[in-house]
């Protein structure tokens, strides 16, 4: 690092590469202002303003996205900027419009003053913003904490709510106890390696230290895993998607989730061994014998986590607690592309996550939907509710055959990219059956997932209903479940569009 | 005998293991929070040591202040949630929050 030269001179260049950041920063400050001085009735106000801020950072965004300056480092190499942390951080961002979009239509948060409510939401976004591009550790575990502690209390926002208090505590002391284990593996690496950099562990993989830097790896892998809830560090998810108010379920699962798979790719670039990277043939020396070790990491937890997500489900009545499991069984899905380990699986990785939060934001504001019109998430109660309701059924049902990856709409295709890269690798290397197994694995797996949605629209469509519900159905409602109608075929028909965006987007990448 | 790298290592990983220990055996929600404390210190200890004997720059130094200050804001937030918890059951035990299942 030179901290002699340069740094007032780089300063200004450094700031415009992280406007969409600062934009978010004066949002929040505003928001802060504005419910301290207009005290009352300024809730739906205040969602007017944290939307606008949401688009200022995202129209800087594009500006950035379609601006064909190189990838390089900011801030003497603590933040990466390429166009990788900028699709990902437009994902945060489209997910937190969403978000709001969903916490206007809930009648869980209403109830209580909204200021804070998005002060917490953008500084959660702000910090996976700064997570997804940190190349550095001290940075990396400031924005994952900032993330964690505003995530504890939006779960148990709704405090009056005793599901939701549980829901925080079990978040707290679950994300706590992860984040504080996985300080202590950066530690280690620390020692090792002498440098918080965060690829740094790749220069010390020598036959002598391996074991402690696979070990310290592990360890830093425990705190990640618990933000994609991957098996076995999973036990809070279905707990704090049940308790937590939904649109903050929503934001979890989706946001919160990809803003952990960001992080786990910003550790583990140098596994990527057919990325362009500097200095590369060092690093394949360097990763030879131990490259196949962290396939079959990653093929395990891959494997138990969507085996584990999709039977527990099966059993699931509560919707919200069956699409925590569902939610589960798709972050095994996207860990084949961990497994797989090259640009291709990377490409899949990302395409699966524009569909997933296209469907799974979907998926909840159904469930928020039938929330307000019955009080009650249990689903045997959602009988014959397509006579009173068919276009929330219609649409929950595109959502959820999407979910599942049946042709027509978009989730097959994110799905077909996924294992098209896994058969791929299979036939290009000596592991044949490794990586082919994993395929019928998770193919099997989509198999099981097919029953437990069905079955909820079974339960919606073919049983007859009890009693009326009577409440109304809305125009607004209407289209917003057009809108993730919409955007599930788009991606369908047209997925070539956000594919090709997605191969300019990879190629940018510096580790 | 002099007090050196290795020494600091031992220290940091059995508070490592207490810590765990408490985190996984502790009923009480306050009693797993200090043992999340204890893991958190385990890490400082080690990132001190590293800067101190093993010359590995001031890096680690300055990442122990961060630690430092964002365990005083997690445990800000946590115990606003034990209280709200105490609010709501009438009791701080872990396993007194399992209602959700049933």
């Amino acid at each position: 690092m030179q901290w002699t030269s340069g740094i007032i001179e780089q300063l200004p260049r450094d700031l415009s590469t992280i406007a969409p950041e600062i934009a978010l920063v004066i949002t929040i400050l505003a928001l802060i202002l504005i419910d301290l001085l207009m005290r009352g009735e300024v809730s739906f106000s205040i969602s007017f303003f944290a939307i606008i801020g949401v688009f200022i950072s995202l129209h800087l965004l594009f500006n950035a996205f379609y601006n064909p300056a190189p990838s390089r480092t900011a801030f003497w190499g603590l933040l990466a900027v390429d166009k990788f942390t900028l699709f990902l951080k437009l994902i945060f961002l489209l997910s937190t419009f969403l978000v709001i979009l969903l916490t206007l239509q809930s009648n869980l948060i209403y109830p209580y003053r909204v200021g804070e409510y998005y002060t917490l939401l953008l500084t959660a976004t702000m910090a996976m913003c700064f997570l997804v591009s940190a190349r550095n550790f001290i940075l990396f575990y400031l924005a994952l904490e900032t993330l964690s502690i505003s995530s504890y209390v939006l779960a148990t926002y709704t405090k009056r709510d005793v599901f939701s208090t549980e829901a925080g505590l079990k978040y707290l002391i679950y994300g706590a106890a992860a984040s504080a284990v996985m300080l202590f593996g950066i530690s280690y690496l620390y020692g090792l390696t002498g440098t918080l950099d965060i690829t740094a562990w790749v220069n010390v993989l020598t036959p002598v230290t391996s074991l402690t830097v696979l070990l310290a790896l592990l360890l830093v892998f425990v705190g990640i895993a618990f933000k994609i809830s991957a098996v076995p560090f999973h036990f809070w998810a279905p707990d704090v998607y049940q308790g937590a108010p939904t649109p903050i379920t929503a934001y979890l699962s989706v946001a919160s989730k990809i803003a952990g798979f960001g992080a786990l790719f910003r550790v583990s670039l140098p596994l990527f061994t057919d990325l362009i990277i500097p200095g590369s043939k060092k690093i394949l020396l360097m990763l030879g014998p131990y490259h196949f070790q962290f396939a079959t990491f990653f093929w395990i937890i891959s494997v138990i986590t969507m085996t584990f997500g999709n039977l527990v489900a099966l059993r699931q009545n509560n919707l919200k607690r069956l699409l925590a499991y569902s939610s589960i069984a798709h972050a095994g899905y996207i860990l084949m592309g961990m497994t797989v380990l090259d640009a291709a699986a990377l490409k899949a990785m990302l395409f699966y996550f524009l569909i997933y939060m296209f469907m799974n934001i979907g998926a909840f504001y159904c469930a928020i939907v039938l929330e307000n019109k019955t009080r009650i998430g249990d689903i045997t109660h959602y009988k014959g509710i397509v006579n009173e309701y068919p276009y929330l059924v219609v649409g929950f049902g595109v959502i959820l055959f999407s979910l599942t990856g049946i042709p027509p709409f978009g989730g097959f295709i994110g799905k077909y990219l996924l294992f098209a890269a896994v058969v791929n690798k299979a036939l290009s290397t000596p592991h044949a059956m490794f990586y082919f197994s994993l395929a019928i694995i998770g193919v099997l797996n989509s198999v099981i997932s097919l029953y437990y949605y069905v079955r909820i629209l079974k339960i919606m469509v073919l049983e007859s209903p009890a009693k009326k519900i009577g409440v109304p159905w809305t125009p607004v409602e209407s289209l917003l479940i057009a809108i993730f109608v919409i955007a599930i075929f788009y991606l369908f028909v047209l997925w070539t569009q956000p594919y090709v965006l997605i191969e300019n987007v990879v190629k940018s990448i510096i580790v | 005998m002099t007090v050196g790298l290795i020494h600091y290592l031992i220290v940091a990983a059995i508070l490592f293991v207490l810590g765990l220990i408490a985190i996984i055996s502790r009923r009480n929600a306050v009693g797993v929070l200090i043992g999340v404390e204890l893991v958190l210190n385990a890490a400082n200890l080690n990132f001190v040591a590293f800067s101190r004997y093993a010359e590995r720059g001031i890096e680690g130094q300055i990442f122990v202040i961060f630690i430092i200050l964002l365990a005083a804001c997690e445990v800000a937030v946590a115990l606003a949630i034990v209280i709200n918890l105490f609010a709501n059951l009438g009791a701080i035990d872990v396993d007194r929050a399992g209602r959700m299942k049933r």
